[in-house]
């Protein structure tokens, strides 16, 4: 696991080998789906090629709303060797540590990883984390069907949290307001790919069958 | 919770760095010698948090923390030195203390009086889980009252 970082390919397939890939009862009104583990490989992917070789194993990340921790394994997996998930829902980090668990049983080499997880609310009143004690942050957060710009608060922790980088996915109807607010905040941030999320049909009122909604993986840079 | 997680947190509700106490169980688990993290965490470190945090697990590493952190004019130094391979008091003791202490069961203070749990190795810093003494105490006595 050390030196290059691993294919989409390759995380995907250690990923869809874990207990828990989705939650077990999900709380609507906190809008929690599990992300998929193909969309968590691609993102984890991503952040690790975007940090230079010999200083992805030294860089301090935190998931913001890890839920079963699905993505916090994926960055562990690409490679980032210290990483804290954290989530509102202390019943889900107990599903993320039984994953982790399970993980380092399939692929030893990342036993060493320094994974982390607190109880700790992703909302600019109540976070429990200090300010720029990350490099990175990465972030699937609730798209804001339930409630509105649950995303946008999100984000705002993010960019609180994170020294340098952020990725975020956002519906992709957002994109021109996004884009319009994290300029204003004098943030460098570029949309990196457009995927396909299958919001499962607990989400979707009046339907029946689970949707596929568009949404932007962004890579933001934070203002120093 | 590693003691580079007891780092970063602070009190949901007042912002304040928060304390251990009434540890109930620590685990030490080795993991791999990282010194460059250990350099680049120095400077965003709270060191006086991490040197109580030290006191309260009753580590045997506090007497390898100096007072206070080393200054960023003395980090080129001490980069020198690990990329040279020489071993580090200091950075032993971080890496047992950060990377290799883990909190299993214990208590989160606030200055301001309530606390947190950690339970099973997972802090609670959600503000609704605070446990504050001199309710919990007060509640109590009404229930001794209406008992009596
Ligand atoms: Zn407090």
């Amino acid at each position: 696991m050390r030196g290059s970082v691993p294919s989409v390919r390759e995380i995907e397939t250690l990923l869809s080998q874990l207990p828990w890939r989705q939650f077990q009862s999900p709380r609507v009104h906190l809008e929690q789906y599990t992300t998929p583990v193909h969309l968590a490989a691609r993102i984890a992917h991503h952040v690790a090629l975007c940090i230079d070789e010999d200083e992805r194993r030294s860089v301090q990340a935190v998931d913001l709303g890890t839920g079963t921790g699905i993505l916090a394994l994926a960055l562990c997996l690409a490679g980032l060797n210290h990483v804290l998930g954290v989530d509102v829902d202390s019943e889900a980090l107990e599903l993320a540590r039984a994953n982790a668990a399970a993980l380092w049983e399939l692929c030893p080499q990342s036993v060493g990883a320094v994974l982390e997880f607190a109880a700790v609310d992703v909302q600019p009143n109540s976070l429990a984390l200090a300010p720029k004690s990350f490099d990175v942050a990465v972030l699937n957060p609730p798209f804001g069907t339930r409630q509105r710009s649950a995303d946008i608060a999100f984000l705002d922790v993010a960019c609180h949290l994170s020294r340098r980088f952020v990725y975020s996915l956002h519906k992709s109807s957002t994109r021109s307001y996004l884009s319009r607010r994290l300029e204003r905040f004098g943030c460098t941030a570029q949309v990196y790919a457009r995927l396909r999320f299958d919001l499962p049909a607990t989400y979707v009122f009046h339907r029946e069958r689970a949707v596929d909604i568009d949404v932007d993986l962004w890579q933001i840079e934070v203002k120093r | 919770m590693r003691l580079l997680t007891h780092n970063l947190l602070i009190c949901p509700v007042h912002k304040k760095p928060l304390a251990i106490r009434n540890v109930s169980a620590v685990d030490i688990i080795p993991v791999e010698y990282q010194p460059r993290f250990l350099l680049r965490m120095i400077p965003r470190l709270d060191w006086s948090l991490l040197r109580a945090a030290a006191v309260s697990v009753e580590s045997d590493c506090v007497d390898a923390l100096p007072e206070a952190a080393p200054s960023p004019s003395e980090l080129p130094a001490l980069e020198k030195a690990v990329e040279s391979g020489d071993r580090l008091p200091l950075l032993d003791a971080l890496q047992r203390l950060l990377l290799e202490t883990h909190v299993v069961g214990g208590q989160l203070h606030c200055e301001h009086g309530e606390f947190y749990v950690i339970a099973d190795g997972i802090p609670n810093l959600l503000a609704d889980a605070a446990v504050n003494p001199s309710e919990t105490a007060s509640e109590q006595a009404a229930c001794t009252t209406e008992g009596s």
